[in-house]
């Protein structure tokens, strides 16, 4: 057994016992030599210093006096076990123990043992190293881990720090929510393995690194964890101490997403005041057509009294002429033409009230009147992203539309549109067997109408459906729906108008909004629709 | 004295069609291209019981137009004929305080509504 020590051939070296002792006297760590049945025999001024006792107080003691209680009392048997199977379990392999001071303190303390025969006597030596001062600074360094890691948890960026082979050294708590991954998953791993979208980047974090300069990149879209989002992007080179660098990633879809808005906004703006104008031309040509046919019609029929005496001054008889006019469908034609324009200023007029959403009035309206408007704008209404046919749904309605109420029609008409709309997108996905269907569904009892709009599409989780009214939220793909459809739905009836709106849906099963209005357009309605 | 009627319009074809239909109506119409025209020929003493106006001229606007119209001859009834929306109509008609004068929109697809709007005003006096 090479830990055994054989003291005689020691000695060989160190002439005599003398010289040995003078060297456990020196040495920097304590020294206690036991015999086989535990008692001290030895005990060196490192020992005293650490234990507190002088040796001439332990030798002869019992070296349990020096554990914990719990160890002390076990050691007996420990040695009992040793002496009778030789198997070891602390000799000539070391270990963190504690030891027990004089006073009753407990501290950590490093102990190697190992075993000596001494003209075949057995017994044990201990080296005991003082472990109490690299507790305090490894207890001090893990605080200062700690510290740091509760400074970046404490940011709302998402924030990694990686070392110069882009191996992840820190993650913070945002970054652990966002990539749903938490800090213990996360450093180890390579960082362009763990998040491929920034792939992309890994070009620049090198580069930061290398000439110690930070890069931005901003608004990059980003998918985690299959989200898609508007994220910012800065890397800071760490110093050439530590080589790396820190990522710092925020969200800011919902900025990019209100930008988004602030441009549509400002461009609905200007389209407004371009189709005031537009209107006010079109509609003198319009004036002209319409007018215009009605005085041909005059002047061709018999009710003018005129007609008949400029007719016979060219020797035409007017009753002929009729005659004439009515086997060509003349009059007909012209009142179609009459009709055309009208219906073109229609659209126009539909279509500016439409736009000018900002200024809200209550006014009593034939349910059956607000449908139909919906319904038409949703049939003209073809965005060409989303392109999506609404004619091809078959619309049924039912229950009595001819009832009257107070409510901002525009406002009402937005939401009806914004409903048929998402149901035509959603129905986009069906198969070809099915045939997309809306089912418009009109009840009312005293006070309250109640609008059901269903669709037959594939309806939604009910984790889609718990934040469908929220505002931003959206599940069309970034850049092609604000995500204020719903929620501007949800304010118009649940604040403008006191009413509520509730979602039925579940996947595969449709989807059916329920919404009642207060037929009395509720109390902003009424303090509203008396002035005007 | 016969009854007449100014008609204030920029657009040349709207006028003509406005009057051949009063006329056609035994109305006695005379036509303004603008309000500048419009008022020149009333100072000029021009009598008209009606004054027919577009809101949006060329120059002077039609609410200029009626205002002073009006001071030059109180006793006028006036009628917008606007291609302008109904409800930014309103609200300009509101704010200068005239929002009690009858709107046409233009086109007028059905002239008998005006032409009953005109009877009303004769029969009345």
């Amino acid at each position: 057994m090479k830990d055994v020590i054989d003291i005689a051939n020691f000695t060989r070296f160190w002439a005599d016992g003398v010289r040995l002792s003078g060297v456990i006297e020196k040495i920097a760590d304590g020294v206690i030599c036991i015999n086989a049945s535990g008692q001290i025999e030895m005990f060196n001024p490192v020992a005293e210093r650490l234990f507190g006792y002088t040796s001439s107080e332990v030798i002869g003691q019992n070296i349990s006096i020096l554990m914990t209680d719990d160890v002390g009392k076990k050691h007996d048997s420990y040695l009992k076990r040793y002496n009778e199977t030789r198997e070891p379990h602390i000799i000539a392999q070391g270990r963190e123990v504690l030891g027990k001071h004089r006073d009753g303190s407990v501290f950590p303390i490093y102990l190697s043992v190992g075993e000596v025969q001494v003209s075949g006597i057995k017994g044990f030596i201990g080296i005991i190293r003082d472990l109490s001062e690299q507790k305090a600074a490894d207890l001090k360094l893990s605080r200062a881990g700690e510290f740091l890691q509760a400074i970046i948890d404490s940011m709302s960026s998402m924030l990694i720090g990686i070392d110069i082979y882009g191996i992840i050294t820190h993650w913070n708590e945002a970054a652990a929510k966002n990539f749903g991954m938490d800090v213990s998953e996360a450093i180890g791993s390579s960082f362009t393995k763990l998040l491929p979208f920034l792939g992309i980047i890994s070009e620049d974090v090198t580069q930061a690194i290398e000439k110690s300069v930070p890069i931005k990149r901003e608004q990059i879209l980003v998918v985690i964890r299959g989200k898609s989002l508007y994220a910012d992007l800065m890397i800071f080179p760490l110093n050439r101490n530590f080589g790396g660098a820190v990522v710092r990633l925020d969200d800011v879809t919902e900025r990019v997403r209100m930008q988004e808005i602030m441009v549509h906004t400002e461009k609905m703006l200007s389209i407004n005041g371009l189709a005031a104008g537009m209107a006010h031309e079109i509609n003198n040509p319009l004036s002209v057509i319409s007018v215009g046919c009605q005085n041909v019609r005059r002047r061709l029929s018999l009710e003018l009294a005129k007609n008949k005496d400029i007719a016979e001054r060219f020797n035409l008889n007017i009753n002929q002429m009729q005659e004439y006019f009515q086997a060509q469908d003349i009059f007909t034609l012209l009142s179609k033409t009459n009709d055309a324009a009208d219906r073109a200023s229609n659209i126009i007029q539909k279509t500016l009230a439409y736009s000018r959403h900002n200024i809200s009035s209550f006014i009593q309206v034939r349910l059956k009147e607000l449908i139909d408007s919906a319904l038409d704008f949703a049939k003209h209404d073809y965005d060409l992203q989303e392109s999506y046919d609404f004619c091809h749904i078959k619309i049924q309605r039912y229950g009595n539309e001819d009832i009257k109420i107070i409510c901002d029609r525009t406002a009402i008409q937005q939401v009806l549109l914004n409903l048929l709309r998402n149901s035509a997108q959603a129905m986009k996905g069906l198969g070809k067997a099915e045939i997309p269907q809306i089912d418009l569904r009109v009840s009312m009892d005293s006070n309250w109408v109640q609008i059901e709009i269903a669709d037959n599409g594939p309806g939604m989780s009910s984790d889609v459906a718990k934040r469908i009214f929220e505002k931003f939220f959206t599940t069309k793909a970034v850049g092609s729906g604000t995500g204020l459809g719903l929620s501007v739905a949800h304010f118009i009836i649940t604040q403008q108008h006191q009413g509520t709106i509730d979602l039925i849906t579940s996947p595969g099963q449709g989807t059916k909004f329920v919404i009642r209005l207060p037929k009395d357009g509720g109390s902003h309605a009424r303090s509203n629709f008396n002035r005007g | 004295m016969p009854e007449a009627i100014l008609i204030v319009d920029d657009e040349q074809g709207v006028l003509d069609n406005l009057a051949t239909y009063l006329e056609d109506e035994d109305l006695v119409v005379y036509t303004a291209r603008s309000g500048e025209e419009a008022i020149r020929r009333i100072d000029a003493g021009l009598n008209v019981q009606i004054c027919i106006v577009d809101l949006r001229l060329r120059g002077m606007s039609g609410i200029e137009t009626i205002v002073k119209i009006r001071n030059l001859a109180p006793q006028t009834h006036f009628i917008i004929h606007t291609g302008s929306e109904d409800k930014s109509v309103a609200t300009v008609l509101q704010r200068v305080g005239l929002d009690n004068l009858p709107v046409f929109r233009k086109p007028l697809t059905n002239m008998s509504a005006l032409v009953s709007k005109l009877q009303a005003y004769y029969d009345h006096k």
